[in-house]
């Protein structure tokens, strides 16, 4: 009995791991949206998170920005991504690293794989030179690729999340994997999701022997706070005149630091235990954050704004109402073997098209956004279906959201297809299932029977195999 | 041991007015709405699914 009560607060979680946990449940507060498998689209998105958070995972209520960065290099070309460069100076300025320490789930995740208890990797001089790798990431794939990329072609390429973010393989394609909602999605899995998979699986394993070592080899978001080390607003601090210079603080570390604050310092506060000169400790600007009175204050006031927010974020997260369409009842809906209701939308070149209209043809209807690389990729392959089979029925539809002139946009193009634009409540991508996951490739029968109708990139080849299906009216 | 700041206030300052300059014409020339685009929609892409 007294060894249980010896080992109590060893279990008991820190102060800092509430933290985490309470972070990660803020920034993933859409509890309706994981119940349903479906992604939160309301305005909280449009602020970005300070920690690594896929917004593509169905719980997030926030922008990664991570990925608002990548997406905001690849629009330069159009417009200046000013927003998520103010954003990411103000979390740089006033938290720096101490968001890496405190508010990203990824790094509980890896904090708390380390405490499998195996024998564990220290830090050396080699991991010292592989924590400058992280730099290197955020320079090539979030910084100069999406840039040039976006430059080149006028695409955006997030070249980071596309071929390394453990992250957004984990919350985004994980989360929305692991709903039957989506069990559609498994038929786009292949040499992409193979690959990021085990980037995956080799990020969690290493994790166990290696502490966090996404956070200190890879994450091009510490890399970029970790630049803000020496003018962030809070973190910890040495008193130069308690220090005694004997180096258990660095010693005990474990990531790579050189000196208490430097860029590698996620601020954790470990090292406050075993100062024995009493020298280190949390600061905010020069003040030191553990004078009793400000202490007291602090941490009365948190304790009522802390439940309050977090009250705030999942009422307003969560009882939104549902955007999504009800299934029609009986036949008429939008899976394969229903009939989607009848619906009209004016072309942008002029015309109209009628869906009750375009029964006794094949049609192809595919849902797209100009700001969706994998789309405008594979709008080409519907040019050619159209001009290698001209009884064929092509709807391209754009989704509601929009970024700039569709119509400037096609004509620099110079496609050749029927193209219109959604309504602002989105009501004709409700009727074919359309939702967040984009492009969407929908294929009736003659009879107006759907035969096809899923999320994903397709191919020229997979577009005639649909054909020879829906010709043949199999669903 | 090294690493307390020294006096930054004013940089400090100056960067934070830099930074809400910043969101501020983000706001205005339309980069807010291209990130909440971004996030309300789902790149398969982006995140593995092919």
């Amino acid at each position: 009995m007294a060894e249980i009560k010896k080992r109590r607060p060893a279990l008991r979680p820190t102060k800092r791991r509430l933290v985490q946990l309470y972070c990660a449940l803020l920034y993933n507060a859409n509890i309706k949206g994981l119940a349903l498998g479906r992604i939160y689209t309301g305005p909280a998105k449009n602020l970005c998170v300070p920690g690594l958070n896929c917004y593509s995972c169905p719980g997030a209520v926030g922008a990664c920005p991570l990925g608002a960065l990548q997406n905001a290099m690849a629009a330069s070309g159009t417009r200046a991504g000013t927003y998520v460069l103010g954003i990411l100076m103000l979390y740089g300025l006033l938290l720096g690293r101490t968001v890496c320490g405190w508010l990203c789930p990824f790094g509980m995740v890896q904090e708390l794989l380390h405490k499998i208890p195996t024998p564990k990797i220290r830090k050396s001089r080699a991991t010292r030179i592989l924590s400058g790798l992280k730099y290197l990431l955020l320079l090539v794939l979030v910084l100069l690729v999406p840039l040039l990329y976006g430059l080149k072609k006028g695409l955006p390429l997030p070249a980071f999340c596309k071929y390394i973010c453990p992250a957004g393989t984990l919350e985004g394609a994980g989360g929305l994997l692991i709903h039957p909602a989506n069990k559609g999605l498994f038929s786009m899995l292949g040499s992409l999701f193979a690959r990021k998979a085990l980037i995956l699986a080799l990020v969690l394993v290493s994790c166990i022997f290696c502490y966090r070592s996404f956070c200190r080899f890879l994450c091009p978001l510490g890399a970029l706070y970790g630049l803000f080390s020496r003018i962030a607003l809070a973190g910890v601090k040495v008193d130069g005149a308690a220090c005694t210079g004997c180096g258990a603080c660095v010693r005990t570390c474990p990531m790579d630091t050189r000196y208490v604050g430097d860029r590698e310092c996620i601020h954790c506060g470990g090292c406050r235990k075993v100062c024995r000169s009493g020298a280190i400790s949390f600061r905010a600007g020069k003040t030191s954050l553990e004078q009793g009175v400000f202490r007291e204050r602090a941490g009365k006031i948190l304790k009522v704004l802390l439940p309050l927010l977090l009250t705030a974020v999942l009422t307003l997260a969560n009882l939104r109402p549902s955007a999504e369409a009800p299934l029609p009842a009986g036949e008429t809906g939008f899976e394969a073997g229903q009939f989607p209701e009848d619906f009209s939308v004016s072309l942008m070149d002029g015309g109209s098209f009628s869906l009750y209209e375009a029964r006794g043809h094949v049609t192809f209807i595919n849902l797209w956004a100009t700001y969706c690389a994998p789309c405008v990729e594979e709008i080409p392959y519907f040019e050619r279906l159209r001009q290698e089979h001209e009884e064929v029925r092509i709807l391209a539809l754009h989704a509601s959201l929009v970024t700039e002139d569709v119509g400037a946009y096609l004509e620099e193009k110079g496609w050749d297809l029927d193209f219109a634009l959604d309504d602002e409540d989105g009501s004709v991508f409700a009727l074919l299932g359309g939702d967040a996951l984009l492009p969407r490739t929908i294929v009736l029968d003659r009879e107006g029977r759907v035969v096809y109708n899923q999320a994903g990139s397709v191919t020229y080849e997979k577009l005639e195999k649909l054909l020879v299906r829906a010709e043949q009216g199999q669903p | 041991m090294k690493g307390s700041p020294g006096n930054l206030t004013w940089p400090r300052l100056l960067l934070l007015a830099l930074s809400a300059g910043l969101i501020l014409h983000g706001i205005l020339n339309g980069s807010m709405q291209d990130v909440f685009v971004k996030a309300v929609n789902i790149c398969t892409e982006c995140i593995g699914l092919g």
